[in-house]
């Protein structure tokens, strides 16, 4: 295999501290280059975990989960059960909680994770869902088209598009990025006039919703569905409560009282420039996932879902116990590759911000320790560090493949 | 698809209980949600890619000055061609229509090698029993795990000058891989393309074909059919969605790569493919960088063609259909 | 027992070397048709990489070689790549001097003859040569110039205001203050530039590294014989920052300084938003279409003043070109591009492609032998502060190592511009990070 010899050069050249003319063995000084450097680890911003919005509200989301999920177990007589939507909040709770933690964790390693965690995820869920809806859904290919549409631009052409998504213009002046041009939008909006009116009904509604939701939820004794209705709605509840206080959006109140419109600076504000260009990336392969479930459920036997049809079975039911069960190697493969591509995400970055403002990541350092300072040694060190870090994905993944197939 | 809708009717029906107008009313938009949910997606997915087209079709100093979205209320000021004209009228880097000609002639080999050689080695190893089997599969998928950028020099290496030895103290020197003379070439290109699919499409195919019905295999074994009869009348009709998904990504990945083609081909600017050509139309500091979007697009128009023919082929029933035949 | 074998048998394949057979390239010049020469570059839109190509073109006409220019946007990163892999071109067209000093040291290039060098030294001005000569020996040649010590003004607001060109670097700093006085905002700045970027601060700092301290330290400074952290480079350092961060000082387009693109700040320039923007000679091509440049225009520029009348320095930057191959043919195309005959052609076919006329084709020499007649109004300008102002220094980032001066000078100046880290911590890194 051509690629053998290389990967054998570069745990070689790790060990090496190559320089002009001259190339000395150092063992494992690299390594330990590498492991000190602030830039890489740095744990210092720990305590901004507890202070996180999305922390305290994925805590109150995993507690309500597993209060749900004890009490509809205690009916089925389990410790615990996943019915009765527990299953979604404890995963959708536990998803803010490890993201509120690495959005504080910093340094390229965590960063990494983060990237690797959220994309990886993110791109997963999105692309099944997608693939699953489009497929009973009218205009199939249309859909499906459109969310692939964005794995057929080259990297040159995603770094533009999304520099005219980000980019922001003096407060004062008039937009020209899409993100920006919003914000600013909704916070004129929410200051007044027709759209504030017309936002206020549509929270209104909605909230209204979802509480009579809760309502019916619990005259029919769904535990489920009502802590479904009810979470959801605090967050919307939050929203109304700024749209009727101080406003949401773009808004900055000078210290003369005035307000004025506000931007964000998408690619510049640590930490969550990251999740901006995670973003990018979600764009990009949700398409990914997308066509490869796409292909996995079209090849779920008919029979097995006409079966499932007659004994009854409703259409989640049909999903969660007919269609996942028959993709989940495919699963695995998706999640395999996208944690094997998200660890080595690299155009994004050095396009957009080439690892400023806190958003380094393991192959941009890579590829600037080799390639832009010609040091091999370092370089293949931060190389070898990625290799190893998926060899346990690789691992796992492999051996649960053969056991299948056994 | 029917059955399905059918039936999720009928839950609605069953799930409604008391069945009173409101609840009803509101259990049907619930139903609808996702739907709802799938369409809002899609309009959130297209609008970075919207905004760009609007302004390829923009001069310099409007894309820079103002949002896309003011196009449409500012008449014709602002608009242009030029940018598609300069774009496929350059001439600097070999020209875009030599670089789309050498994307095809990079592209194309790229995907169908992989894909053949990546189907037998995957049926082989899925269902022929050697020794090694499950070691060589470990050590082939985990080469997914190498970072792109670290192969480069060394194939490079490879490519320009062959891979040689001196034994130290001897004098004599061992030749691996003769001097091919490939750098520069697209030959150069594909061939590294090929060697990083082959871990991807091996692991990918892999999962599809190992999961194929063992009595399929074995009825044909005891037909007295070989491996090569089972994989060419078997195997490969039953694996045409995840081929086509393949060839789909892997023709996508090295029709819009960069960095392979930049570093392989280099300084010979007549085998450039669009991706280097389209990028170095912008020039130093991001001069003329208004001309990248209109060229997005042309570079993005074959991949979406390759898309749409291929896509014909995720049909349901074909694994079943033959099963039951 | 029989794993280590193996893992000694891994080793010994880990240490494959590529050796490529050298050829005896030593024939003796004369008729040079049917050769073939390659010159890779960093410039790369249709009309410089173009006019480029034109101009070698006239050349191959005249003797017979074919000569092919590739230009690419990632130059600097994909000239490492294939000089490490064996196969780089037999010319390479270099932005920065320090790349050329690493290479030479590497062993990758093929130093100048001496009668070439002697030909071309005398078509260039004090420095231009050296900036390619390292421990005595050439290594490359001079092949384009730049100036980067110029402030775009807009006259319209110097006229309203009263404004007068100022002519020392205090006179520039109390006009700063009068326009802030006066409601109007005085400067343009953005540093932004994708993956790099942070040059345009480092390039404020270089040109005040001229004028607050002087060319001595300059020198003492690329060299690593001052520190970042000297108190001498950090009052540079601050002095910026301070300029900067005077409130009501800065206009930046994209919301924030470090995320305003410096392309972006034309427009706000013509509109007379900002007043000026320091920008190196390229800055036209940035200038929104239709705005006039130049005497009695809408933009002009001035010298960015010097600390006193005693000396005028500048800034610059510019290509030099090195070989990779000794061979004759590529030798003639070397002393081609480093002479006159060259700067012509480029800059006459650069203004053909840019739609001919007496237009600004950003290109600029600063060649002795170079016809002057064949540059228009500012690049006129330029041209003549390119030939006299002295001392001239090439911009340091791009003679430091690139660690450094492509990497945290950049990156680290723009974390301090940004506010993520203070200037002390920033300045200990990256003298951290001097290889």
């Amino acid at each position: 295999m051509s690629l053998v010899i290389p990967t054998i050069r570069t745990i070689y050249l790790s060990f090496l501290h190559v320089s002009n003319r001259s190339t000395e063995l150092i063992g494992l000084e690299n390594y330990g280059d590498l492991f000190t450097d602030k830039g890489i680890v740095d744990l210092t911003g720990w305590t901004g975990i507890f202070g996180s919005k999305m922390f305290i509200f994925g805590i109150i989301l995993l507690v309500i989960g597993l209060v749900v999920a004890r009490v509809v177990g205690q009916k089925t007589g389990h410790a615990m059960s996943v019915g009765g939507g527990s299953g979604p909040a404890i995963a959708l709770g536990g998803f803010l909680l490890v993201f509120a933690i690495l959005a504080n964790l910093r340094g390229t390693i965590f960063n990494n994770i983060w990237w690797v965690f959220t994309v990886t995820l993110v791109a997963t869920a999105l692309g099944l869902a997608i693939a699953v809806l489009a497929d009973r859904a009218r205009f199939e290919s249309v859909a499906k088209s459109i969310i692939f549409l964005p794995m057929a631009i080259s990297f040159v052409g995603a770094a533009i598009i999304w520099r005219f998504m980000y980019i922001a213009r003096p407060p004062g002046d008039e937009q020209t990025g899409v993100m920006n041009a919003l914000w600013v939008w909704l916070g004129q909006a929410s200051r007044g006039g027709a759209a504030k009116i017309v936002l206020f009904v549509i929270l209104v509604l909605l909230i209204a919703g979802l509480l009579y939701m809760a309502w019916r939820a619990y005259r029919a004794n769904a535990i489920g569905l009502l802590a479904g209705s009810l979470v959801t709605a605090l967050p919307l509840i939050w929203f109304l409560w700024r749209l009727l206080g101080p406003g949401i959006g773009g808004i900055a109140v000078a210290s003369d009282g005035t307000v004025g419109p506000d931007t964000v600076l998408f690619l510049q504000q640590s930490p969550f420039n990251n999740v901006w260009l995670m973003v990018v990336l979600i764009w990009i392969q949700t398409g990914f996932a997308m066509v490869i479930f796409s292909a996995a459920i079209k090849g779920v036997p008919a029979e097995l879902l006409e079966a499932a049809t007659v004994d009854g079975a409703t259409e989640s039911q049909t999903f969660w116990r007919v269609v996942i069960p028959q993709i989940a190697t495919t699963i695995g493969v998706v999640v395999t590759t996208l944690i094997v591509l998200v660890m080595k995400v690299f155009d994004i970055v050095k396009v957009m911000t080439n690892g400023n403002f806190d958003t380094q990541v393991l192959a941009n350092e890579m590829w600037q320790k080799s390639f832009t300072e010609f040091d091999f040694g370092l370089g293949s060190a931060v190389a070898v560090v990625l290799f190893i870090s998926v060899l346990p994905v690789m691992y796992i993944n492999i051996r649960r493949m053969q056991r299948t197939a056994a | 698809m029917t059955t399905l809708t059918k039936s999720s009717k009928g839950a609605a029906l069953k799930a409604g209980g008391e069945g009173s107008g409101l609840g009803m009313r509101m259990y049907r938009f619930l139903k609808a949600l996702p739907t709802w949910v799938l369409w809002g997606i899609v309009i959130l997915w297209s609008v970075p890619t919207v905004g760009i087209f609007v302004n390829s079709f923009r001069t310099a100093d409007a894309q820079r000055g103002t949002g896309w979205w003011t196009a449409f209320t500012g008449g014709t000021e602002g608009w242009t061609i030029n940018n598609y004209v300069d774009v496929l009228g350059a001439e600097a880097t070999g020209g875009v229509w030599n670089g789309l000609l050498n994307s095809f002639a990079i592209a194309i080999p790229a995907t169908v090698i992989p894909i053949a050689i990546a189907a037998f080695a995957a049926y082989a190893f899925a269902w022929i029993d050697f020794k090694g089997r499950e070691w060589l599969f470990i050590v082939t998928v985990s080469l997914l795990a190498i970072p792109l950028q670290t192969a480069l020099i060394p194939l490079l290496q490879m490519f320009s000058g062959g891979a040689h030895w001196t034994i130290p103290g001897l004098g004599a020197t061992l030749t691996f891989i003769p001097d091919l003379d490939l750098s520069g070439t697209v030959t150069a290109v594909w061939l590294t393309h090929t060697g990083f699919a082959l871990p991807f499409a091996i692991f990918l195919l892999h999962n599809y074909i190992s999961g194929l019905p063992k009595d399929v295999f074995e009825s044909a074994f005891i037909d007295g059919a070989s491996h090569f009869t089972i994989f060419w009348r078997l195997v490969l009709p039953l694996s045409v969605p995840v081929l086509a998904a393949f060839a789909i990504f892997q023709f996508l990945w090295t029709w819009n790569d960069y960095l392979i083609a930049l570093t392989m081909i280099g300084g010979n600017r007549e085998a450039l493919p669009a991706t280097v050509v389209i990028a170095s139309l912008a020039g130093e500091f991001g001069l003329r960088e208004h001309l990248l979007s209109a060229g997005a697009f042309i570079q993005s128009f074959v991949p979406l063609v390759v898309f749409f023919a291929l896509q014909r082929y995720f049909v349901r029933g074909i694994l079943a259909g033959s099963v039951k035949g | 027992m029989k794993r280590m074998r193996w893992i000694a048998i891994l080793a010994v394949f880990a240490m494959l070397v590529a050796a490529c057979g050298d050829d005896d390239d030593s024939s003796t010049s004369g008729d040079l048709s049917g050769t073939r020469v390659t010159v890779f570059g960093p410039e790369s839109s249709d009309e410089e990489a173009g006019a480029m190509q034109d101009a070698l073109d006239v050349f191959a006409a005249e003797t017979g070689i074919e000569i092919v220019y590739t230009g690419a946007r990632d130059f600097s990163e994909q000239i490492n790549a294939q000089a490490a892999g064996g196969n780089p071109a037999d010319i390479a067209v270099f932005p920065q001097p320090g790349k050329v000093g690493d290479f030479a040291a590497e062993g990758y290039l093929v130093a100048v003859p001496s009668d070439i060098t002697a030909s071309i030294d005398a078509q260039w001005g004090p420095g231009w040569m050296d900036f390619y000569n390292f421990d005595g020996t050439q290594w490359g040649l001079p092949n384009k110039s730049d100036l980067k010590s110029i402030v775009w003004y807009n006259t319209a607001v110097f006229e309203a205001g009263g404004y007068d060109i100022p002519t020392t670097l205090d006179g520039l700093l109390a006009l700063t203050n009068q326009m802030i006085a006066d409601g109007q905002t005085p400067w343009c700045v953005g540093i932004e530039s994708g993956p790099a970027t942070g040059w345009t601060f480092t390039d404020w700092v270089e040109d005040l590294m001229l004028r607050i301290q002087d060319e001595n330290v300059y020198d003492q400074w690329v060299a690593n014989e001052v520190k970042f952290s000297d108190d001498r480079v950090k009052a540079v350092f601050q002095y910026v920052l301070d300029l900067w961060n005077t409130e009501g000082a800065v206009y930046a387009a994209g919301g924030s300084i470090a995320a305003t693109p410096f392309g972006d700040n034309g427009q706000p320039l013509a509109d007379g938003v900002c007043a000026m923007h320091r920008q190196a000679s390229f800055y036209a091509a940035f200038i929104p279409e239709g705005i006039g440049i130049g005497e009695g225009e809408t933009i002009n520029t001035f010298y960015f003043p010097a600390a006193d009348d005693s000396s005028s320095p500048i800034l610059v930057a510019g290509t030099g070109v090195s070989a990779f191959r000794d061979a004759p043919e590529v030798w003639a195309v070397m002393e081609y591009l480093g002479g006159s005959d060259y700067a012509n052609e480029r800059q006459n076919a650069q203004v053909a492609r840019k739609g001919g006329g007496e237009i600004s084709s950003g290109y600029l020499t600063a060649n002795l032998d170079a016809d002057a007649g064949n540059w228009f109004g500012l690049e006129k300008f330029f041209v003549e502060t390119l030939l006299e102002g002295s001392p001239a220094r090439f911009d340091a980032s791009d003679l430091m190592p690139a660690a450094v001066g492509a990497g945290t000078f950049w990156t680290e100046s723009t974390s301090v511009v940004n506010g993520d880290s203070s200037l002390d911590d920033a300045l200990a890194a990256i003298d951290a990070s001097w290889p």
